[in-house]
């Protein structure tokens, strides 16, 4: 039974390191002057 | 509100303040980490030992994976000390190993700063156990808490070095446990033993009572497991005693941290109802300040170190608001009494004599006010310590603390969780401000963008899908029913408290529901792994993003985000986003009840 808990607590280790994997991919856009930005940018103007 | 409900709440507001205000300060320095000599010279060897360079600041990346590995260990290391408690020093009692899924659910419980309890401290736990296991993780869970809003208040305060560094993880752990919490909690532990809060090592007592006792107990069968009827119930028969057993144990030291920290997990499962954990008016108080002091301080620490004291005081007042405003609702509603006593005869007007109103589960010596006021402020802030029941609190009065941690513990909240999930909120409220009048929006002059509103959208959502759907599988689930005391609305109540409670890391239990079953046990652990560390990682990745940018100078264009329009728009922001998800499930549980009660 340790080995099923031990597992479970891993299971939900890995859910949140691939949630930190995931979101610095969100973090680093490929083009930072995207569509967005400038969206944002121009209503401020 | 009667004016003895008043006075205290006055006195202690005003008692919290004055004590913030230096704490606040004082992290502000850790925040910044200006650290005086002398404690980098305790620090050195630490971190010769351990190979940390603590000027070396860290990418946000780098911070949430050593956060997340420190946190994985203490879970492990928790899990093993009670899977091999019976072999180890320091159990007079003779405890046995903890079962495995109960010590799974503890384990993730105290690591992620929750503190929910399915056992029972005083018969499942060795006071090793106790004291390297539950009480080292109330000071690591809270250090944990309180580095992550420092990494969040640096990507606010840096002038954008485009690397997105928020600080060195290691030594934020290492300087907070060191400087802030150790310290408090050991003058605070000294102060409660001195109250009478028992701090000892002695095997149980076993004491004759001054009457002999009748009581039922269930009968066991020649297996030794309890005979059930034919409805499946337990057999019960009567029995008598003239002695009772008194738990013993180093109580003080952890009753410090429990509060300081906003853990909560009380040595004996009474909590802070129990005398020897909390025996006087006196440290009533204390405890009740103990657990405010550095969510409040906290607030001083970000006006500090954004170097604009007008912003920390908004998050302050925005948060004593909606404290305040749940006190007034929470002590009439207790101070009212329950209705179906009034035919009887029952007298619950309040006087020279009683405190009046709902009793049931409350501590005589603390009675209404000091109850009410204790229920707020422990799911206020993500603490969970009680010193009455929560489950006999009227509808009214226990819907305050279900929506106060609804809310997503914001209102003080836990230490640096409380902050952090505030500073969430606020980019959302300039968000939306943003939208109204067509402008970028902007928070201590960073840009809040589209990657920032995706990580905060994130943010906010996740512990509402888990309270939601974790209560959900629960009410359908046969295993998630049969834990259910109470059936029909209250029963749902039970339920539904539980996941909110596990999910925003509170900890405190409305009773009734029997909770310490595989079911529960794991749902529940999910609940609190997923709520601490899903929030924890989106925050850090906005703090990095902040660090990453340059703060932009003031112009006449940028929304103030100091004054009472702010504080309002904050406000609104979180009973919006934080209530409206709930009304629903509200309405199914304490608002039934409420209309069924007064009908």
């Amino acid at each position: 039974m340790d080995i099923v808990w031990m597992g479970a607590l891993l299971a939900l280790w890995a859910v949140v390191g691939a949630m930190v994997v995931g979101l610095d991919r969100l973090d680093a856009p490929k083009n930072p002057s995207s569509k967005a930005s400038n969206a944002a940018d121009g209503a401020a103007s | 509100m009667t004016s003895s409900a008043w006075g205290l709440l006055a006195l202690f507001l005003v008692l919290l303040g004055l004590l913030a205000w230096p704490v606040g300060k004082f992290l502000a320095a850790l925040c910044n980490e200006r650290v005086p000599r002398w404690m980098q010279r305790v620090e050195a060897p630490l971190y010769r030992l351990s190979g940390t360079r603590p000027e070396q600041s860290m990418h946000w990346l780098r911070y949430a994976f050593a956060l997340l590995a420190f946190n994985a260990i203490g879970a492990i290391f928790v899990y093993a000390l009670q899977r091999l408690q019976a072999w180890l020093p320091l159990n007079p009692a003779g405890m046995a190993a903890v079962s495995p899924d109960s010590a799974f659910n503890t384990a993730v419980s105290f690591v992620s700063n929750t503190n929910w309890q399915g056992y029972a401290g005083e018969s499942t736990m060795s006071y090793l156990t106790q004291m390297l296991g539950l009480s080292v993780q109330n000071f690591f869970s809270a250090a944990t808490g309180i580095a992550v809003a420092f990494a969040l208040v640096r990507g606010f305060a840096r002038r954008g070095d485009g690397k997105g560094l928020v600080g060195n993880f290691w030594a934020d752990i290492t300087r907070v446990t060191l400087w802030v919490l150790v310290p408090i909690s050991f003058v605070l532990a000294v102060v409660f033993a001195g109250q009478g809060v028992i701090q000892n090592f002695d095997a149980y007592k076993e004491v004759s009572t001054l009457e002999t006792t009748a009581f039922q107990q269930p009968r066991n069968g020649a297996d030794g497991q309890p005979l059930k009827d034919e409805k499946g119930q337990p057999v019960m028969e009567d029995a008598t005693t003239k002695t009772q057993t008194l738990a013993m144990g180093p109580v003080a030291s952890q009753e410090a941290i429990k509060m300081v920290g906003t853990n909560g997990g009380g040595f004996f499962n009474a909590n802070s109802a129990h005398p020897y954990e909390n025996p006087t008016a006196l440290v009533n108080l204390l405890q009740m300040i103990a657990i405010f002091l550095i969510p409040a301080a906290l607030c001083f620490t970000f006006g500090h170190v954004v170097g604009d004291m007008r912003q920390g005081w908004a998050v302050l007042a925005a948060m004593t608001v909606m404290f305040v405003v749940a006190v007034i609702v929470i002590t009439p509603a207790e101070q009212a009494g329950n209705p179906l006593l009034t035919p009887l005869g029952v007298d619950q007007m309040h006087g020279a004599l009683q405190a009046g109103g709902n009793m049931e589960g409350k501590e005589v010596r603390f009675g209404i006010d000091a109850s009410s006021l204790f229920a707020a402020i422990t799911t206020a802030a993500s603490c969970g310590a009680v010193n009455g029941m929560h489950d006999s609190l009227t509808p009214i009065g226990g819907m305050v603390p279900l929506v106060l941690m609804q809310l997503g513990e914001v209102v003080f909240g836990g230490v640096g969780s409380g902050l952090y999930g505030m500073l969430i909120f606020a980019m959302l409220a300039v968000f939306i401000a943003g939208l109204m009048i067509g402008r970028t929006p902007e928070y201590l002059g960073k840009k809040i963008e589209v990657r920032e509103m995706k990580l905060i959208s994130i943010a906010i959502l996740v512990t509402p899908i888990l309270v939601l759907a974790g209560t959900a599988v629960a009410v359908i689930a046969d295993a998630g029913k049969a834990g259910i005391a109470n059936p029909g609305a209250h029963g749902f109540s039970e339920i539904l408290y539980a996941l909110t409670s596990a999910a925003n890391n509170n900890g405190s239990a409305f009773a009734g529901l029997s909770a310490n079953t595989p079911f529960y046990n794991g749902l529940l652990a999910l609940a609190m792994w997923l709520g601490r560390f899903a929030m924890i990682v989106p925050v850090l990745a906005v703090a990095g993003a902040l660090a990453a940018k340059k703060r932009l100078p003031v112009t006449s264009g940028t929304l103030p985000t100091h004054g009472p329009l702010f504080v309002s728009l904050l406000i609104g922001t979180v009973l919006l986003v934080g209530l409206l998800n709930y009304v629903p499930a509200l309405a199914l549980g304490p608002i039934v009840e409420h209309l069924v009660l007064w009908k």
